[in-house]
């Protein structure tokens, strides 16, 4: 009804309240109710205000604790949805990091590029063109070591 | 010159050294030739071949501390097969390693040597939890 009044309806839903205000005698009278009241403040003019009205009001106004400014950002939407994502986040963490893990990612990395290294050693002495057999012999681990990678280790 | 009374006692004492000594040479000398029948087997491309002749390597008696040295063969073993892809060998004979060293720091290079093969196998989380385990194996102290 105050849309109706305020000419917010369009033609067909302004039309089918006021078939419904023909017809029900309860909402007619409160139909006219609120015209009356409408009418009643369309007649008062607008109120000037005086200018030092905020600077008279200001000192009369409690002032805020540090909860109370707190409290009163907290109520804000985005302020409660930022710190439940934290809170979330936090929560989490605490049980999806495991101790060392990164240290053992590291020590992982580490020992994969010592080991290529040692494996192209390795297979360079192995398989090259050059001297086969006596690269092969070199790489007995059973021969009494020279070196960790490139001799047979029980040939003595 | 030492006393005649003294030569059984000497003998009693380091007999016993010299012939742990003796088997470990033999020991040594089968697995150097057999090593080199391996290596001959993979250069040939002849891969069913590997694992019986590797077999004859695992079935010597290695003391702990020349221990080091089966774990090394292995490691030369994985490379080899590892450059004709023969991963599933590797592994095989990794195993086998596995169940035949004793010592706490082998077992824990053979683990980490498994680590290696997974991932030149692309298999990323094995391969972090076979290095984690080494890793946990070579904390232990052994007996």
């Amino acid at each position: 009804m105050t849309a109706l009044l305020d000419d917010e309806l369009s033609s067909s839903e302004a039309n089918s309240v006021k078939d419904h205000l023909h017809s029900c005698s309860t909402c007619q009278q409160e139909f006219q109710s609120l015209s009356f009241a409408y009418q009643l403040t369309g007649q008062l003019g607008e109120l000037e205000v005086a200018p030092d009205l905020w600077d008279r009001i200001t000192p009369r106004l409690p002032s805020r604790s540090f909860f109370g400014q707190f409290w009163s950002l907290f109520r804000r939407p985005w302020v409660q949805a930022t710190v439940g994502a934290l809170v979330l986040a936090a929560f989490l963490s605490v049980f999806l990091w495991v101790p060392g893990q990164d240290q053992a990612e590291k020590e992982f990395a580490e020992f994969i590029q010592q080991r290529e290294r040692i494996s192209a050693e390795t297979q360079s002495l192995l398989f090259s063109n050059a001297g086969v057999e006596v690269n092969r012999a070199r790489s007995n681990p059973f021969v009494k070591p020279v070196s960790f990678s490139t001799r047979n280790p029980f040939q003595e | 010159m030492i006393p005649r009374s003294l030569v059984p006692i000497l003998m009693l004492t380091f007999s016993p050294i010299l012939r742990a000594q003796g088997d470990w040479e033999e020991t040594r000398s089968i697995a150097q030739s057999q090593h080199e029948i391996i290596l001959l087997l993979i250069e040939k491309k002849e891969f069913d071949e590997v694992p019986p002749a590797a077999e004859e390597i695992f079935k010597l008696h290695f003391p702990p501390e020349h221990e080091d040295k089966l774990v090394e063969e292995i490691r030369i073993l994985t490379d080899a097969l590892l450059h004709h892809n023969q991963t599933s060998i590797a592994h095989q004979l990794l195993d086998k390693g596995l169940a035949k060293v004793t010592v706490n720091r082998s077992k824990a290079e053979l683990h980490r040597e498994k680590a290696y093969l997974f991932k030149r196998e692309g298999k990323a989380d094995e391969a972090m939890n076979a290095f984690k385990l080494a890793k946990e194996i070579e904390q232990r102290t052994d007996p």
